[in-house]
Formats: structure tokens, sequence, C-alpha cells
């Protein structure tokens, strides 16, 4: 997989530019990572989500770790760089659940995977955004990048190879299983 | 001032020795899981002298060089007197080796497993991590109780990933950097540790090594 000239997210990382390098995620198992564009100012930008919410937690150290503060600081950074933020397109992938194999116990958390699209959708619909792609949910990990200079969004499922999913200003709503 | 580096010196003496009790723990644990491998496989494991690694949540991802290569792990929770979570990870070729071994041919590709191929693996994974910790509980006293398995094979940050958002209330992971090897190289693991943090302290109370003195 090409990771040249790319600024990955890792865990709770967000990361924003103008139009280079592409940014994105790698290794998407329950993790959701939410991307954002402006083709105007193709400022760009991702945030590598863990969890779906901050209340009670003490670790708020990354803002991107959970889904309620990672979505206000990726808009916030992007502004800042220049993007305009109601031109601000959004894309999402992840909220895998990858084990999948065997009974596991109840006292295991393996639900992470959906409470953080439900998150996703409650925080973006506070919002006032609409997602204008995804590739959400699934027993499969993914990756993603995003090209700030074309908005084309990339996404690779299980073990198969990146594929173009949309790109990102279009304005066609894209769902990929 | 004196007093201050000597205390200083002190905690530094009691983590260099709780990290070299994590080591024998790992290494008695890591001998009884290759001993249980054997005999489910028919042949010698081997073990190197493991390395137990603590590492945060955040940089768990930072554990392997290579995030998108293919992993198996068979993770389980684990309650009693030490509780938290464990798991035993080999890359795709070891886990297709082992295939090969238990039932005589291994598939292709991670995306389409059979039955009798993930639930052989998860039988393994269960019997190796129960091994793991019965050893641990015979060094430190301490009960654990393993519970049922579950196995994921995919990208090893996405599985990575997954376990940092399921087990982030735990708090502390321990990377044991470990190989358990057949004699010719093809199947080899390592171990994860995710103690609670309670657990953590009633381990360093059983093994006389708390830092209240």
């Amino acid at each position: 997989m090409e990771t040249k000239d790319i600024l990955l997210a890792r865990l709770g990382e967000i990361h924003v530019a103008r139009k280079a390098p592409m940014v994105g995620c790698h290794g998407l198992g329950s993790c959701i990572g939410v991307m954002a564009y402006d083709s105007l100012s193709q400022v760009g930008g991702v945030a590598h989500v863990v969890l779906p919410d901050s209340t009670g937690r003490k670790d708020l150290d990354l803002p991107g770790r959970y889904m309620d503060l990672a979505l206000p600081a990726l808009i916030d950074k992007l502004v800042a760089t220049g993007a305009g933020r109601s031109r601000l397109r959004f894309v999402a992938v992840g909220g895998a659940n990858v084990f999948k194999f065997g009974a596991g116990s109840p006292n295991l958390n393996l639900n992470i995977g959906e409470r953080n699209i439900q998150a996703l959708r409650t925080n973006l619909a506070a919002l006032g955004i609409r997602l204008e792609a995804e590739v959400l949910g699934g027993t499969h990990a993914t990756s993603t990048q995003l090209c700030l200079v074309s908005g084309q969004v990339f996404v690779a499922c299980g073990s198969r190879e990146l594929n173009l999913l949309c790109k990102v200003g279009e304005g066609r709503f894209v769902r990929a299983a | 001032m004196a007093d201050n580096s000597i205390s200083i010196v002190a905690a530094l003496e009691q983590q260099e020795m709780r990290m070299s009790a994590l080591n024998e723990i790992a290494n008695i644990g890591t001998g009884h899981a290759a001993r249980a491998l054997a005999s489910v496989c028919g042949r010698d494991f081997l073990i190197s002298v493991p390395q137990v690694r603590p590492i945060t949540f955040d940089r768990f991802q930072e554990l392997v060089d290579n995030i998108d290569e293919t992993y198996a792990l068979v993770y389980m929770a684990v309650d009693g007197d030490f509780n938290g979570r464990m798991a035993f990870c080999m890359a795709w070729p070891s886990c297709q080796a082992l295939w090969q071994m238990l039932i005589g041919s291994a598939p292709e590709s991670p995306d389409d497993l059979t039955e009798l191929e993930w639930s052989s693996v998860v039988e393994v994974g269960n019997i190796i991590n129960g091994s793991f910790l019965s050893a641990f509980t015979q060094f430190t006293g301490l009960l654990t109780n393993a519970n049922p398995p579950i196995l994921a094979v995919d990208s090893f940050g996405s599985i990575l990933g997954s376990i940092a958002a399921e087990a982030s209330e735990q708090h502390v992971a321990l990377f044991v950097e470990t190989k358990l090897w057949d004699q010719e190289e093809s199947v080899q693991g390592s171990f994860l540790l995710i103690p609670s943090e309670e657990s953590v302290n009633l381990l360093w109370e059983s093994l006389g090594l708390n830092l209240a003195a």
C-alpha cells in the first residue's frame, strides 16, 4: 500500500493540511476516520477517532480520541488552516467489528464500532452536517486516504487494494459496504 | 535534596525489580504455553527470552513496523484476582503454518475462513492463553479465570486500534515480546497482557514489590 507523502493519523490524532501531502488513516477497526475537505481552498483533514464519548473520561489530551470532541476540533483546525466552514464536506470510514470469530464473553465491549457510528451520526446531526460518502460498519478493517489536490477519497477494505470511493464536492452521496 | 534523590533511586530500583519480575513471569508463562502448543501440534516449540514492554493505548499501533500486515489475534477477558485482557498474536504466515499442522490445509485469504479454520485457531489460542495464565497463577498466587476467546484476522493496526478502544478503561498494556517457534520456524507468536490498574497493584503486593515501603 502506498504510504509515501502521506500524513497518517494514528489513534486519537488529527491532521490538517493544504494541497499536500495526502492525509489518511490506516488500520481502522472499530475506530472511525473522519475526513473533511474544502475544494476551493484545497484544505482538508482527518481525525482518527477511537471512542464515542468523552463524558466522564480524564484522558482528554488528544481531542481526536473521542467523537464528541473530535468533530469540533477537526473543523476548528481546518478553518484555522484556511478552509471555509460552510464549504467543508465530510466522509467517514471505519466502525467495523474485526473480532468476528467465536463467542467471546459478555464482559468484552465488542460493539464499540457500532457505538462510534452512532456517535458520529448524532454529533454530525447536532452540527447540521451530512456525510457526502461513507464506508461504515461491517467486519473488515479499512484504510483510507484523501488527496488534497483533487478531493478524491480512496478506501481499502480487508485485504483488498485502495480504490476510489468518491471525489469530495461532487455532491453525490456514496455508500459502500 | 539528598533524601529526595535517595527516594528517586529507590523508586527506579523498584521499577527495575518490577520489570525483571514481569519478564520472569512472561518467561514462565511463555514456557508453559510452548509446551501446550507442542502437545497440540505434536512437535517441539522453543522460546526466546521474553521482553515485556509497557505501552500506552495511544501508541498501541507502534507495536508493529507495518500496521497493514495481517495478523490473527486470539483475545479474551480474564477475571479473578488478576483481571483484564489477554491475547495471543500470530502473523498470517504463522497462522497458515499452524493450520497445516492442525487440519492439514490452510486458507489462502484471511477474508473467507471456514468454521473449522477459525474455530481451530480459537481453540489453540484458548489453550495457549490458558496455560500462560495457569503459570502466572502458580508464580504469583493470584487466581485467574479465562473467559471464552474471540478471534480477529485482519490488519494488525486495526486489531490493536480495536483493542485500544475495547480495553481503554483498563489503562495498562504490557506487550510480551517473545517468540515461540517450532524447529522449522514456521509458527511464531507473541502475547499481549492488559491488566486492570488494581490488578497491577495487587501483583506488586503479591511479589513484595509495592512502593508503599
